[in-house]
């Protein structure tokens, strides 16, 4: 009995023992593994861990808008979505999904479906993996992307779901969720003008919307803005767990940007530019429309154009911004620099006269024609009439370095600075490369070569008190809440000739387009006008272009105390060619459509006679 | 006798410590899983204005843009040119410029007038 007792006792301690002995190892194995996850493959474990949870989530900031002087909206950014697919969810469904996608995205339903069948490729390490992210389209508006996650939640896949399993169902629901959205927002810049003032604006390109040309090339980084983030946790359902956000910073959209130019203005010189196109039929077109006291650009446009939203579907040479790219010689609106010149010299008056021998001068072995014969000039006629022996002959007196001095003065041969890219000096060659022909043939703008920028900012400064100014593009930069974060004011390059010469300048220029004058056609109702007009033959190489010409006019209104200074160029206009009879009219129509459309008071007419001197009834 | 008494006697004060701590950390545990449930719906709550936020933002700045682009100069001519109302920027001759003429200065009352007169109330 009592060795049944001890027999069992030592029995239980055995079984004791045993127990204690695989408690041990069974604690041992555990806390090797504990050791083994918490220690040794702590960061591997834990970088897993919250890869399952955390997200970053790029926010991205809004391209700012652009916006003209009276704030309407020239281009702007709107978020939009990149619609995929995982043809690895769809299954037998693709033609079914294809049909259902093909009218909203406005594709082939056979290419959608030919991108919705499941692919297999080889990875590099030889494994075999399918494609699971197909993009369908690209840009799509989120509008548009409701719609379609609406209807395919609704789509109808010929199947009765009520008598399927749940795992079948949840099959389908998979089909349906293979359409999607990609998480990262694109944006599509948006030009609601389409063609509108396109070579001032410029477009964006590329996958990160890059400025590429004009003001969005100019301004990129301003109005580009800066990325945000979110680093915060998911729950198992990809939810988002609030109160688990570690970091928030908000984006900050890009500035906006308020531009001089004038919308109204635009329309107007784009619409009357059109015309031009159709009745001139030229190579190509540029109108420049400035207010001469502070510089400010109220239209710029050229001719071809392009439509800044599809670009791409247009030549290169359609995008040019040809009013600071292009160069040409100017011709005659050229004489208003050698007259300006010699009239600040005091070496002649408007009223000195200079013989213009009958129309043929013979200079440096070479004859120097004018379009009329005439005997003797004033300096004012020689504007008038645009004679070239008398312009030659007025620069003679002033001399080549003179001349070059002006010239250089009124900003030829550099760049105004105008905040567009792409701009040219143009050609004014130094002093010692100028031949014994070249101080008869650059008073009248040839052997010097002009943007048309160039040449409305030299008219501005007459019209401006000899003042040249910078010009201006740019008002001032803005941010999402229209608090003005920079300004822009006009700045002065340099006085270029006195008050008192750019008067008798105008005096001049008045007379241009007064009946015997070569602009007739410029002169205005209600408005009086000084400009000149420009006819040059086109330079190639080996000489002139027999045929080919370049017609331009440069005037300001009121002569006397201007608000606008407009500068028009025609490039090879068929028919007319004289800057008198081209582009005088265009000037003509943009200034008095311009006039009304910014209520400029007319000087030529009596004010209507109503006065209201407050007497009351 | 009060010994023994006392040994069988249930002791109420540790008895309703226990029932105390109980409470209390119950309590306590409780009130942890209720904050942490506000915490959740207040963030769930968040995420929703958030969102709809967004929204608002974007439909305000959708409606911005189209208001800005129907009154846009362009927009206007091509209505002007559809609805075929010859309406059209009036001419200079057209516009009356009313100048409003400068009131004469009042004169100071002279001696041996009338004394000014004047009214309050």
């Amino acid at each position: 009995m009592e060795d049944n007792g001890k027999s069992l006792q030592r029995s239980a301690k055995r079984w004791l023992y045993c127990f204690g002995v695989i408690m041990l190892l069974s604690f041992s194995l555990l806390g090797y593994r504990l050791v083994d996850l918490q220690v040794i493959r702590h960061a591997q474990l834990s970088d897993a861990a919250r890869g399952n949870t955390v997200r970053t989530i790029v926010r991205e900031p809004r391209r700012g808008n652009i916006l003209d002087a009276r704030g309407n909206l020239l281009a702007t950014s709107l978020f939009v979505k990149t619609i995929c697919a995982d043809p690895g969810l769809i299954g037998p469904y693709g033609p079914q999904l294809a049909a259902a996608l093909a009218p909203h995205l406005e594709l082939e339903q056979a290419w959608i479906a030919s991108k919705l069948e499941p692919k297999l490729f080889q990875g590099d390490a030889g494994q075999m993996r399918t494609n699971r992210y197909v993009v369908l389209k690209r840009k799509v508006p989120r509008e548009k992307w409701e719609e379609i996650s609406a209807d395919l939640k609704e789509l109808d896949l010929g199947v009765d779901e009520s008598s399927l399993t749940r795992k079948q169902r949840q099959m389908l629901t998979s089909v349906r969720q293979s359409i999607f959205a990609d998480r990262k927002e694109d944006q599509l810049r948006v030009y609601p003008g389409n063609r509108l003032a396109s070579h001032v604006l410029g477009f964006v390109g590329g996958t990160d919307h890059d400025g590429k040309e004009g003001i969005e090339a100019v301004l990129d980084s301003r109005l580009t803005g800066t990325r945000g983030w979110r680093v915060t946790e998911t729950d198992s359902r990809k939810r988002e767990v609030v109160s688990l956000r570690h970091q928030d910073v908000a984006a900050r959209n890009g500035l906006n940007a308020r531009l001089t130019i004038d919308l109204g203005v635009q329309h107007i010189v784009e619409a009357e530019l059109d015309q031009a196109m159709e009745h001139h039929q030229p190579q190509g077109v540029t109108a420049v429309v400035v207010r001469p006291a502070t510089g400010e650009i109220l239209a710029m446009a050229n001719r071809p154009d392009f439509n800044p939203n599809r670009p791409g579907e247009f030549p290169a040479a359609n995008r040019r911004n040809r009013a600071v790219t292009d160069t040409a010689e100017p011709g005659s609106t050229f004489k208003a620099v050698t007259v300006a010149g010699a009239l600040n010299e005091r070496l002649v008056s408007l009223q000195s006269r200079f013989d213009c021998e009958n129309g043929i001068f013979y200079h440096g072995g070479r004859s120097l024609r004018d379009h009329h014969p005439y005997d003797r000039l004033s300096v004012m006629e020689i504007i008038t009439k645009s004679s070239n022996i008398g312009s030659a002959k007025v620069a003679m007196l002033l001399g080549e370095g003179h001349l070059h001095h002006y010239i250089r003065r009124f900003g030829f041969g550099e760049r105004t600075r105008v905040s567009l890219p792409g701009e040219v000096s143009g050609t004014v060659h130094p002093l010692k490369r100028w031949n014994k022909l070249s101080i008869t043939r650059v008073p009248m703008g040839h052997e010097v070569a002009t943007t048309p920028i160039q040449m409305v900012m030299m008219a501005s400064a007459i019209a401006n008190g000899g003042k040249l100014m910078r010009p201006m593009l740019l008002r001032q930069l803005e941010d999402e809440t229209g608090r003005v974060v920079v300004q822009y004011h006009p700045e002065a390059v340099r006085q270029v000739v006195t008050p008192e010469t750019a008067r008798r300048v105008t005096m001049a220029l008045k007379t241009v387009v007064e009946p015997g004058g070569t602009a007739r056609r410029a002169a205005l109702e209600y408005y009086s006008v000084a400009g000149k007009t420009g006819t040059a033959q086109k330079a190639g190489r080996g000489g002139y272009i027999p045929g080919k010409y370049y017609s331009s006019f440069v005037g300001f209104f009121p002569a006397d105390k201007p608000a606008l200074c407009i500068y028009v160029a025609l490039d090879e206009p068929t028919g007319d060619y004289y800057g008198g009879l081209t582009a005088a009219p265009i000037f003509k129509a943009i200034a008095e459509r311009s006039a009304s459309y910014l209520g400029i008071k007319p000087d030529l007419v009596e004010q209507g006679s109503m006065v209201s001197n407050n007497e009351g009834p | 006798m009060n010994r023994k008494k006392g040994n069988k006697a249930v002791r109420f004060g540790p008895a309703l410590k226990a029932v105390l701590i109980c409470v209390v950390t119950c309590g306590l545990g409780l009130g942890y899983v209720w904050q942490k449930q506000q915490i959740n719906s207040l963030g769930q709550q968040i995420k929703e204005n958030e969102i709809k936020l967004e929204e608002l933002r974007r439909e305000n700045k959708r409606r911005g843009d189209n208001l800005a682009y129907l009154m846009s100069p362009q927009e206007l001519d091509t209505r002007l040119r559809q609805l075929n109302q010859d309406l059209m920027v009036p001419r200079p001759e057209q516009i009356v410029v009313l100048q409003e003429q400068r009131e004469p200065a009042p004169q100071s009352p002279m001696v041996g007038t009338d004394p000014l007169r004047t009214a309050s109330r």
